[in-house]
């Protein structure tokens, strides 16, 4: 007898192609259509450079943060029950939802004018136009990304697991440190690149926080309206690629380093 | 000695209440029990995982109610063994030392020889995922051994592992109590593990314990019809007693009369027969303290070195025959044959 034809596995890889088509072409498309000495003369661009290595560095700064302020979130999110859960994982979900832009006129209601604002000033930490402020931007709208990653891996880890570290004398501290984080360490690395991309691409809330220092971008929004898709385009494709290789570079770390972590630890 | 005394706790809608359990040092105690009657939620108190509504637990004369679970010391071994997934086989097995702040050739030496006693020297330096289900489980007992716990409690530690591996775990905890001489409190719903390995059985159902004893006493003389359910008992009857003292006779439900030969004390209620101690004859056995039942054979099952043989007598009853005997009979289904027991074999709840 011969075999029956997988109608169903070719059809449902027919329209994956769609969803692959979204993502690829437009990137392909940028790419073949920008001439190779176009994206290396960017590199001579002293503007295009600053604002390349500005973007990388404030979104790694809001991945710091999230990794130091967002992990016990995740932590307490994945293995605690309490009163008013729902509601804050309905606040930790909030940025997905919010167009950019309110994003950003709050964060600037608060942070840069508000009471808050003033109190952090006095602290020495103005948002307004700083890097600070590209930071908290891209913070606030990628944050959701990293501690749904990091919930997932704390939530995945056995309890019984953690039960028995206890009973070997590991106080609740040790635990999270020696047990859980190792375990989940995988899926913190996945949050803070998913929230590192997140951040290296945000725009809507960075304008109205800090249009200068210009972070790319703003940079390439700033060259489109007043040069041009032509001035625009080689930058775009510039971030594109490096975003490309560090994250297949991160990735290949995470393989080698994550996935053995701890492993000689004794 | 661990004593628990008035433990109460209520989960959902679930509630343990355990009125006095007490384990003695150096002994192996088995909490016997189906799927969700408790076992594992008493564990964890006892353990210190989770705190009791009301009640006490004391081990060696100390209350360690309030207690830690990293206070306490207990060891834990569960069924999947809960290695730590980060660690290799050393990591996992010195990770109680260097909770404790050992470090260093110390640390390593110590888990070197725990190893070299236990037999498992040739894993020194595997990875977890690269270990066998039994592997897994020696792993995770040394790991609760080296901080020498005085107790050690085991959650269905057997129950994931092939039936060789499992004779071989069963010997490995023997071997470890004879040596280190821990108290184990083990719960399973094993009946075999329960058989093989302990010393007294307390069986529980619904977060109460319906029996405990000696293994032989729950498994001769199960308080009710759960117990003689949950140790193996197939033939269990309900019906109503007449005549007295030697002339007693149990009428089944379905009209089969079964001599008991001995006062009930109660008009009806139930008797139970163990088919271990069933013989089966082609032909009538004449004995005045003996049960002589005819009937027909209706199924013949093997089991692990045994054959269950079911013979309706009026109402299914179950035999366990040799397969040899089976053999020399020429037993088959539909063959007609007698029901032999004596009315001692007769147990009545």
């Amino acid at each position: 007898m011969k075999p029956r034809m997988p109608y169903f596995i070719i059809a449902m890889s027919l329209m994956s192609l769609g969803a692959l088509c979204l993502v690829a072409l437009p990137v392909l498309g940028m790419f073949s259509n920008t001439p190779i000495s176009e994206l290396l003369s960017l590199f001579g661009d002293g503007e295009v450079m600053a604002s390349i290595v500005l973007t990388f560095e404030t979104a790694l700064y809001a991945t710091l943060f999230a990794v130091v302020f967002g992990t016990p979130l995740a932590y307490i999110l994945a293995r605690y029950d309490f009163r008013g859960k729902r509601l804050v994982e309905s606040m930790v979900s909030i940025p997905i939802m919010v167009p950019h832009t309110a994003a950003g006129i709050a964060l600037l209601v608060v942070f840069a004018t508000g009471p808050v604002g003033s109190f952090m000033s006095s602290l020495g930490l103005d948002f307004l136009g700083t890097k600070a402020g590209i930071a908290l931007g891209m913070a606030f709208v990628s944050v959701p990304f990293y501690i749904d990653s990091v919930k997932d891996g704390f939530a995945s880890v056995d309890r019984r697991i953690e039960y028995v570290a206890r009973s070997l004398g590991a106080s609740p501290r040790q635990v999270f440190f020696q047990v859980m984080l190792p375990i989940a360490m995988r899926s913190v690395f996945t949050g803070s690149l998913l929230m590192w991309g997140r951040g290296i691409s945000e725009f809507g809330a960075v304008v109205i926080l800090a249009y200068h220092p210009m972070i790319a971008p703003v940079l390439i929004y700033e060259r489109f309206t007043s040069f041009g898709l032509k001035s625009s385009r080689p930058v775009a494709v510039l971030l594109v690629a490096l975003c490309i290789i560090v994250f297949i570079l991160l990735r290949i770390i995470s393989g080698l380093k994550v996935g053995r972590a701890e492993n000689n630890r004794h | 000695m661990l004593k628990i005394t008035g433990i109460k706790k209520t989960y959902d809608r679930f509630s343990l209440d355990i009125g006095l359990m007490e384990v003695a040092p150096a002994s192996h105690y088995v909490l016997l029990g189906p799927t969700g009657s408790g076992k594992t939620l008493l564990m964890n108190l006892v353990a210190g995982l989770i705190r009791p509504d009301s009640g006490s637990i004391e081990h060696r004369g100390v209350d360690i109610t309030g207690m830690s679970p990293e206070e306490r010391g207990f060891g834990i071994v569960y069924q999947d063994s809960a290695l730590f997934p980060h660690l290799d086989v050393a990591g996992n097995i010195g990770f109680g030392l260097r909770m404790k702040g050992v470090r260093g050739r110390e640390l390593s030496r110590s888990v070197e020889s725990i190893m070299e006693d236990l037999g498992i020297n040739h894993l020194l330096g595997r990875r977890i995922d690269g270990l066998s289900g039994g592997e897994k489980q020696r792993v995770a007992i040394a790991r609760a051994l080296i901080l020498r716990p005085a107790l050690i409690m085991l959650d269905e530690p057997f129950s994931s592992l092939d039936y060789m591996t499992r004779q071989g775990m069963m010997d490995f905890i023997r071997r470890i109590r004879a040596e280190y001489g821990p108290t184990f409190f083990h719960i399973t719903h094993d009946l075999d593990e329960a058989m093989s390995l302990a010393d007294r059985v307390a069986v529980i159902r619904d977060g109460r314990i319906v029996q405990e004893g000696l293994m032989r006493e729950i498994f001769h003389s199960p308080g009710d019809v759960f117990v003689a359910n949950f140790t193996g008992m197939r033939n269990i009857y309900r019906g109503r007693f007449s005549g007295a003292g030697n002339d007693t006779v149990f009428r089944t439900e379905p009209g089969v009369d079964i001599f008991i030969g001995r006062d009930p004390g109660q008009s009806e209620g139930y008797v139970m027969v163990r088919a271990d101690d069933i013989i089966l004859a082609k032909n009538p056995v004449e004995s005045s303290a003996t049960n002589c039942l005819p009937g027909v054979v209706t199924e013949i099952l093997p089991k692990r070195g045994i054959n269950e043989v079911s013979v309706d007598i009026g109402c299914p009853m179950y035999a366990y025959i040799t397969a040899r005997s089976v053999h020399e009979m020429a037993l088959k289904k539909g063959d007609r044959v007698y029901v032999v027991f004596k009315a001692t074999s007769v147990h009545m709840l």
